[in-house]
């Protein structure tokens, strides 16, 4: 699902056009896009909060087109310099204390990455809303609210986890927050976002916190400090060679 | 009632070739009853080695939580010294900690998934026959820490070699990505097909600092010095731990399943005994059958003597029981030499297997020896008798039901 | 007081469709010390009337008491005793028990009675000597005879001294010497012991020997003759 490198990889430069009222399309696109087919460079640090541990990590990630990003560690000491590369479907780890790439094998990728609420999956999922999903428009602005509300249903062979998805989102083609729901119509997580900005002439948010409804408590919050769009990085940077290099 | 009973010997040998027969066939079945009772015994034994000493332990120590949720954090704190109070019990033999974790073991091209558990070497020696398991190379050294050894199966996903790294990484208890490498030293086959494909030992400090766990165990396996005695002693050393958040228990409570499975051996036995006397039955009450009707004018004339109804269901049963004493005895010496030869000998089974017996995942010595019981020969014989002595309770009842006249009237 | 009183006594078969009686009403009273012989043509219901007396069978009707007791008022167990006790049988085949010596044979009803071992074996020594069968303790049914057997068959009633003995037809599968030597022997064992017999016979040797006669016919008694 792309909204996880949207959120990671450059945050939503369409967001934010002013009226004539978006179609329903523009909306879930606004929603799902991040930089695509294009390049973005972005500073996040990741607060995680767990029943067990709270965690802050800084990171630093590249992507270009949909296909490829890039993940580097900053903070904490510990763990600065693990980088994460995915190219398509695949994922690599490069451990800098061991100096080895490890590629994530296809049943490890319901796992955690970092300790986090996303999961590998998440990294590479390639969904979109506006195209994998049936859509329908379930609220306008002024009816009972200031936003659209759209609710999603996966297509029958759509790459989906999901039994159903609630996007809201402003007037300005801003999300708010996105709802997911399992097969039998439980809410399992929440996007919510925040902090809404101008970057680059566009309004985004700056703040994505994902929380996970089965554990109270719980939530992985990230925060773009940095956003670059448009950037020009070398495609040399997205293979494993490169990886040990960052 | 000597009487009766000389009468009824008597009468036993009166067709010699017919009690003779049914006999023998008795005899048989109890000779085929010791020897599948010995062998199922031998194979219980063997389960019992396998998967309670060798497994489970006779007495496992753990968080109360983990053996049902099997969660990372649901473990035994300071293991150290937990581990003091448990050697310093008496009836401990040996006690090996364990600590356990999932991960991605990475060979130059590949990984896999893998289940890692991080063990005492020296302990475990003791404990736990996986240092004979070895495929290749040598077992983990005691005292030595960056070592590996692999599952079989394992090792082969990985395509690792012997002497090289693999690398280890993890989710540690704080969030963060633990790894490391490890010196493959060597792989073992464990016969538990899911260890072997991803079972992987490596020592226990290590994989505590990996995982963030420091001096923390999820099980403590325990062997006694008497395992007749395990119940007693898992109380003992539950006192001497004195935590409500270790939790100490049998094996049979540990492994329900295991529990459930050894509570078998008397099922087993019984079926055996049920369908080998179920025939038998056949045969005493045939026998016993014709034996009352062809003498229902002597039972007649009896009855005219004066004889008590009672009695004559007396005079039947003991024939009876002296058929069945018969039968023991040719049954035991037959048994005795089919008993000798498994437990001397053994029966190989491998044909059953590739690798040997496999029992539930569990594989077992292809070569069961017999184990001979004194209570499974005592329940062989008691079933003889009560088998032989129920069957005939209906000619016997037969007899007693005879009217005088109609007995005495008949050629 | 005699030993056996029969009243009215009925004992009916059913053949099929008709019914046969066997005995139809008998009235009869045996005392102490008789020797009565039950004559009668085959199928006038000796036999019948023998098991009714010895408590083997029930009657139709009517009431056979020994020793002042109604048979139809007892158990089963009752009969077996009062058998055990008071009566003796003695049958046309002999029905020796084959697994039994002539001695155990004899032994028999002292066994069941629980008669002490000193005293059975004096008892049966003496009763196999009366019977002139000294000397052959040891063997088997199959080993004697049928004279032989049957004087087991008659030591085996006497020996417990009952008050009364039934004999069916004792001699009837024994040659006319042996069955006369037989007759003699009960009759001497009469005299001697005041044992009471009754027996079935249609065999006129005996019938001169008897002290009493009954004849029946179809069932009733149709002479009682005493000499
Ligand atoms: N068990 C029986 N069933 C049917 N009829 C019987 C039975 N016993 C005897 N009878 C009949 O009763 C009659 C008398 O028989 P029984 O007493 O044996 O005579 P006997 O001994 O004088 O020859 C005969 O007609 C015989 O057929
Ligand atoms: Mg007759």
């Amino acid at each position: 699902m792309m909204w996880i490198l949207a959120a990671l990889l450059g945050g939503a430069p369409a967001w934010g056009q002013a009226p004539p009222e978006p179609t329903i399309e523009e909306l879930l696109n606004a929603t799902d896009d991040a930089s695509r087919g294009e390049s973005s460079i972005a500073v996040i640090r990741m607060e995680i909060k767990t029943s067990r541990y709270e965690r802050s990590m800084k990171m630093k990630a590249w992507s270009k087109g949909t296909e490829r990003s890039l993940i580097k560690i900053l903070e904490p000491a510990k763990d600065a310099g693990l980088t994460t590369l995915r190219v398509g479907d695949n994922l690599w780890n490069y451990l800098p204390k061991v100096d080895r790439t490890m590629k994530i094998p296809s049943g490890l990728m319901g796992g955690s990455w970092m300790g986090s609420h996303f999961t590998n999956d998440d990294l590479v999922r390639d969904s979109r809303l506006s195209e994998d999903f049936t859509y329908e428009l379930t609220q306008r602005p002024g009816e009972g609210g200031d936003n659209y509300i759209v609710s999603c249903v996966p297509k029958p062979d759509a790459p989906v986890v999901w039994g159903k998805v609630v996007a809201e989102i402003r007037p300005d083609k801003v999300p708010v927050k996105v709802d997911y729901y399992d097969d039998d119509g439980t809410l399992v997580r929440t996007m919510s976002y925040d902090d809404v900005r101008e970057v680059n002439g566009q309004l985004s948010p700056r703040i994505f916190q994902l929380t996970p409804h089965d554990k109270p408590g719980e939530y992985t919050r990230m925060t773009f400090e940095e956003l670059q769009l448009g950037a020009d990085i070398p495609d040399e940077m997205f293979n494993l060679q490169a990886l040990k290099k960052q | 009632m000597r009487f009766l009973g000389t009468m009824a010997w008597r009468n036993l040998w009166r067709h010699r070739r017919r009690s003779l027969i049914t006999a023998v066939a008795m005899a048989f079945g109890v000779g085929m009853c010791m020897a599948t009772l010995a062998l199922t015994d031998g194979m219980f034994e063997s389960m019992f080695e396998v998967m309670v000493e060798q497994q489970l332990g006779h007495v496992q120590v753990h968080h109360p939580d983990y053996p049902s949720k099997r969660l990372l954090h649901d473990s035994v704190e300071d293991a150290s010294t937990i581990l003091a109070r448990i050697d310093a019990l008496p009836g401990t033999e040996v006690a090996s900690p364990q600590l356990n974790g999932f991960a991605l073991v990475g060979g130059e091209t590949k990984s896999s998934g893998a289940m890692l558990m991080g063990i005492d070497a020296a302990r475990s020696i003791r404990a736990s026959p996986l240092h004979e398991r070895l495929e290749e190379g040598r077992f983990l050294r005691p005292g030595a820490s960056g070592e590996i050894l692999l599952g079989h199966k394992l090792f082969e996903d990985l395509d690792a070699a012997l002497g090289e790294a693999v690398v280890v990484v993890t989710q540690a208890s704080d969030g963060s990505l633990g790894n490391a490498l490890f010196d493959v030293v060597g792989t073992f086959r464990s016969g538990n097909a899911q260890m072997d494909r991803s079972g992987a030992y490596l020592p226990l400090q290590d994989l505590q600092d990996l995982l963030v766990l420091p001096d923390q165990v999820h099980q403590i396996t325990v062997l006694t010095r008497d395992p007749g005695a395990i119940e007693a002693y898992a109380e003992e050393l539950s006192q001497a731990i004195g935590s409500d958040t270790v939790q100490v228990q049998p094996w049979w409570e540990a492994s329900p399943q295991t529990s459930q499975m050894m509570g078998m051996r008397d099922f087993s036995a019984l079926l055996i005994l049920g369908i080998v006397f179920g025939a038998a039955a056949f045969g005493v009450l045939n026998t016993m059958m014709m034996s009352v009707f062809e003498r229902t004018r002597e039972l007649g004339v009896l009855r005219a003597l004066g004889i008590r109804p009672g009695r004559l269901v007396w005079l039947i049963l003991i024939e009876s029981f002296f058929l069945a004493g018969l039968s023991a005895v040719i049954g035991l010496m037959i048994g005795g030499v089919l008993d000798w030869y498994i437990v001397v000998h053994g029966l190989d089974f491998s044909s059953a297997g590739e690798d040997g017996f496999s029992f539930s995942g569990i594989v077992l010595d292809p070569i069961i020896y017999g184990v001979v019981r004194p209570i499974s020969i005592a329940y062989i014989v008691v079933a003889v008798f009560v088998v032989s002595v129920l069957s005939s309770l209906w000619p016997a009842l037969r007899a007693a039901r005879l009217r005088p006249v109609e007995a005495i009237r008949s050629e | 007081m005699p030993i056996v009183t029969v009243r009215g006594l009925t004992r009916e078969y059913q053949q099929g469709a008709v019914t046969v009686k066997a005995l139809n009403g008998v009235d009869l009273e045996i005392e102490e010390g008789e020797f009565t012989a039950l004559m009668g043509p085959s199928g006038s219901g000796k036999t019948t009337l023998l098991n009714q007396i010895g408590a083997l069978d029930e009657p139709t009707s009517g009431t056979v008491v020994i020793d002042g007791k109604d048979l139809t008022t007892l158990s089963s167990a009752q009969l077996s005793d009062l058998r055990l006790q008071r009566l003796g049988f003695i049958f046309q085949s002999y029905n020796l028990i084959p697994v039994l010596s002539a001695f155990e044979n004899a032994e028999f009803v002292l066994m069941l009675r629980g008669t002490d071992a000193a005293e059975r074996r004096r008892r049966v020594m003496e009763t196999l000597a009366d019977v002139g069968l000294t000397g052959m303790e040891h063997r088997r049914p199959s080993e004697l005879s049928g004279g032989q057997q049957q004087r087991v068959a008659v030591a085996r009633a006497i020996a417990g001294r009952p008050a009364l003995i039934l004999a069916d037809e004792p001699t009837a599968n024994l040659d006319s010497t042996t069955g006369h030597e037989l007759i003699a022997l009960m009759k001497g064992l009469n005299e001697q012991h005041k044992v009471t017999f009754v027996f079935a016979t249609h065999d006129p040797k005996v019938m001169e020997a008897a002290r009493r006669v009954v004849e029946l016919e179809d069932g009733k008694i149709a002479r009682d003759t005493r000499k």
